[in-house]
């Protein structure tokens, strides 16, 4: 699973950061105001979409394993928890700590679903962590809360250092014949206690260094400025006028319970055609989005 | 008329906070407008706590006892805090990961203006300054992640430039570089110090790179001055820590008993040129490299070739159309073949991003070939497992502290040992031999955070001595190290090679291949480019040669080592 963000030359990746924020904003609203599969759906096809245009799909799709493993675990769980449901699949009793247990389709449906919304509202995520450079949110959002920002940014800069720093301790370590999975699980956990004691060691030696640093630029000497700024250009316009509507468009859908999908006592679609308007409008909005994204980069 | 001092320190005396022993004594020096001082000096001589002294993190930063005066500008840097003076010092620290804060160099060279209020149409203006001075432009829409060491050490160097400081303070900051961004770094830096004329105060351990660049030089031992002079002067002392710190041009020319002595590659030349009898005559004689199987580095298909001619003799390593790739799909490796022969030690070198550390890895069982395969000791790697590997193999990694786990450099052995499983009585001979041998035997108990980065780099590579593997690999064994730990590696290489165990070292330290290596592995772009005799090899490259054969190119053929050298040159003395 890629978490590190990937800077692109792409048009979603030149956007002013509040409308990178309203387009993730906007298609993961989709999903959470929603139990509807097809809300899921949209959601996750409109990120793929838009994963695919700005140059992030393969970072963004190794998630997949993950999301397979959610939806997977939330149908087992559904069927073994869940005995709501008219038609019946399988019923057992004398199951150890379940006791009796009965297997329906519809709490399979909607274990499946509860596995596409978790896993559609993941990939979001994990579109923003690819795709926003945490930097221009967190220089946005600075104003408000510089000193947490800058916390904020140098944590997010420590992250893959650390990650280096361990895997490069486990290289070495191999290298010289330390073998770490020997043993029992009590004993492969002390193996890796000096790892860890290692790896905080050197956290901390990191830290002391970048404040040396910082301090030798002047950090905590007085009030500071902000230099750097975005600008909204007319493709910010276009895509935040666009999305914000798609916004409004899904959380009224959502609260005038167009979008109703109701899976006990046994599956029934009752969304309105306003609601299927909405799920439709974000997979346009995006495939839209990629078509000028496309022509923005050829016209470089 | 005598200049007013930029910086100007007088007796100053630094012990760092629960240490007995100070760090700096009687520090006496001056540094004026525009002036290049190099600090020299061996490893925990005292030169990074100075250069932390003038920027006056010694003591705000770190507290301690002190005494003295260090002024800035005639500000006290006792009295000034370090973001005060900030405005008139800049600090560049050694390793250029842990100083940048942001991802985004733009940012990470904003920082310093926005600390200093700097408002936005003047800052802004500065950042495209900088960017333009130092041609970064290309590194702007880039991660900080993404920049290579050197890349990213411009950043840090703009990051500080940025502010208009009047002195720069670089802490040894090639040290983590490969030879072609030093030396793009070095001349950066000079050019600021010349068109710019901000003073610099430079420590570094690479002085054959800087030494001529340098206005004034400090050798700095036992945390006092031992020499402060021009790089002329330094050359005709004979004081023993300066001698050690000479670039290897000059001390081959003061050791063959010349009074002129150059401090670079060209002023070399120029003597040479001066010799009656030398140019174009002498010739070393030359070693027949035909039963090596040994080919010309222009000839195509090398590896190959090569691979051909090397089943008729004995390997104890053999690698096989080895191709490697990581994640993102693009071969770091494209069929490398190679082998390395018993009791020999071979060099790899290349470029940074060649190849050479995944070649490595890959013997090692680390990494997993692609495509191709690596026989050890006779066996595939593929069919063998980590404990078999380790048997017979053992690496030392590019950082060495990524090998320090234990609380002492006894305990580190130690937990090498108990993993072979040795017995007690074993595992205490060997530690005890290691530790001599690497002559480490004094930290035996001493807190691995309170020894020295060359005595780490020791520790490091007795945690896997310790085990005396058959093959032993070195990755950058002697990268931002001074020459006394040089010469502990270099002892270390020749009694395996007495044994008949084989050592693959990888490096950038041309000097020390030329010295101690047996044949040379030349990678590029993830192929082999030239592989053959040490000589050869060395000889027949433009850039990836010894600075003897550089000077000595056009009047001497075959002249590698300072060995070659210097039998040239008392010939003509």
């Amino acid at each position: 699973m890629k978490i590190a963000y990937k800077k692109n030359d792409s048009l979603f990746h030149i956007l002013h950061p509040v409308s990178q924020m309203i387009i993730c904003a906007a298609i993961l609203v989709l999903p959470l105001l929603n139990s509807n599969p097809f809300a899921s759906l949209s959601a996750l096809l409109s990120v793929g979409i838009i994963a695919g245009s700005s140059g992030v799909f393969a970072d963004w799709f190794s998630w997949w394993r993950f999301c397979l493993f959610i939806f997977v675990l939330s149908v087992v769980i559904n069927a073994f928890v869940s005995s709501n449901g008219s038609t019946v699949l399988l019923k057992y009793s004398g199951l150890p700590v379940f006791g009796r247990i009965v297997v329906t389709a519809e709490g399979l449906f909607f274990g499946a679903s509860m596995g596409l919304r978790i896993s559609s509202i993941i990939l979001v995520f994990a579109f923003w962590a690819v795709a926003v450079d945490p930097d221009r949110i967190l220089n946005l959002l600075s104003p408000g809360s510089s000193e947490s920002a800058l916390l904020t940014a140098m944590t997010m800069r420590m992250v893959p250092a650390v990650a280096k720093d361990s895997r490069e301790i486990l290289e070495a370590q191999a290298a010289r014949g330390i073998d770490l999975d020997s043993g029992g699980y009590i004993k492969r956990m002390n193996n890796r206690v000096p790892l860890l004691r290692k790896l905080a060691r050197d956290f901390l030696d990191r830290g002391i260094s970048l404040a040396e640093a910082m301090e030798s630029r002047a950090y905590g000497s007085g009030p500071r400025s902000r230099l750097v700024s975005y600008v909204f250009s007319p493709a910010d316009f276009g895509v935040i006028a666009v999305f914000a509507a798609g916004l409004v468009f899904v959380i009224a859908v959502s609260a005038m319970k167009l979008t109703s999908f109701d899976f006990y006592p046994s599956i029934r679609v009752s969304t309105q055609a306003q609601g299927y308007a909405c799920f439709v409008f974000f997979i346009l909005v995006s495939v839209v989005f990629s078509v000028f994204s496309a022509l923005w980069k050829n016209s470089r | 008329m005598e200049k007013f001092p930029l910086v100007e320190i007088e007796d100053l005396n630094y012990t760092y906070p629960g240490c007995g022993e100070p760090a700096l004594r009687d520090i006496c020096l001056k540094v004026l407008p525009g002036e290049f001082m190099l600090i020299a000096g061996l490893t925990g001589s005292g030169k990074s706590t100075l250069c932390r002294a003038v920027n006056g993190l010694v003591p705000h930063f770190y507290g301690g006892k002190i005494s003295g005066n260090v002024r800035v500008k005639g500000i006290s840097t006792l009295e000034a805090s370090v973001g005060e003076l900030a405005r008139y010092v800049g600090l560049v620290f050694q390793d250029p990961e842990a100083q940048l804060v942001f991802e985004d160099p733009e940012r990470e060279i904003a920082f310093g203006l926005e600390n200093l209020a700097i408002e936005p149409i003047r800052g802004i203006k500065r950042i495209e300054e900088v960017f333009s001075c130092l041609r970064l432009a290309s590194l702007r829409d880039r991660r900080v992640t993404d920049l290579s060491g050197g890349e990213k050490q411009k950043i840090a160097l703009a990051s500080v430039l940025v502010m208009q400081p009047e002195v720069i303070v670089l802490d040894e900051p090639t040290s983590q570089l490969d030879p072609v961004s030093a030396e793009d770094f070095l001349v950066t830096l000079k050019s600021l110090n010349s068109e710019l004329g901000i003073s610099v105060i430079l420590a570094e351990h690479r002085l054959e790179r800087c030494f001529h660049l340098a206005d004034k030089i400090v050798v700095l031992h036992g945390g006092r001055v031992v020499f402060s002079g021009t790089a002329e002067d330094i050359a005709k002392t004979d004081h023993a820590v300066g001698m050690r710190l000479l670039p290897p041009i000059s001390r081959l020319f003061l050791e063959a008993g010349y009074t002129e002595i150059p401090l670079n590659v060209k002023e070399g030349r120029m003597i040479l040129s001066g010799i009656d009898g030398i140019p174009n005559r002498h010739k070393l004689e030359r070693p027949d490299y035909s039963h090596t199987g040994m080919i010309g580095k222009q000839e195509k298909n090398s590896s190959k070739a090569f691979a051909e001619k090397i089943t008729e003799r004995d390997a104890a390593v053999k690698v096989e159309n080895l191709w490697h790739s990581y994640g993102d799909g693009n071969p770091s490796l494209k069929g490398v073949d190679a082998d390395f022969g018993f009791g020999e030690v071979v060099a790899i070198v290349g470029e940074n991003g060649s190849g050479k550390t995944t070649l490595v890895k890959n013997i090692t069982g680390i990494l997993k070939p692609s495509k191709g395969r690596v026989i050890l000791y006779g066996r595939d790697i593929a069919e063998m497992n980590r404990r078999e590997i380790a048997a017979l193999c053992g690496m030392v990694m590019q950082n060495p502290e990524s090998h320090l786990i234990s609380k002492t450099p006894e305990e580190e052995l130690r937990l090498t040992c108990k993993s072979a499983g040795f017995s007690e009585k074993e595992t205490e001979e060997r530690v005890s031999k290691t530790l001599s041998t690497l002559d480490i035997e004094s930290l035996r108990s001493t807190p691995v955070e309170e020894i020295s980065c060359g005595q780490r780099e020791l520790v490091a590579i007795g945690s896997v001595v310790v085990r005396d593997p058959d093959l032993l690999i070195l990755d950058e064994p002697t990268r931002g190290l001074d020459s006394s730990v040089k010469e502990r590696i270099a002892s270390l290489l020749a009694r395996r090679k007495s044994q008949g165990k084989t050592t693959i070292v990888v490096t950038h330290d041309l000097e020390f291949v030329a010295e101690f290596s047996d044949r040379v592995i030349m990678l590029a772009e993830g192929r082999i480019i030239a592989q053959g005799e040490m000589r050869e090899v060395l000889s027949d490259s433009l850039f990836y040669t010894t600075q003897y054969n550089r000077c000595f190119r056009g009047f001497a053929s075959g002249v590698v080592t300072k060995a070659d050298a210097l039998k040239v040159l008392k010939e003509f003395a």
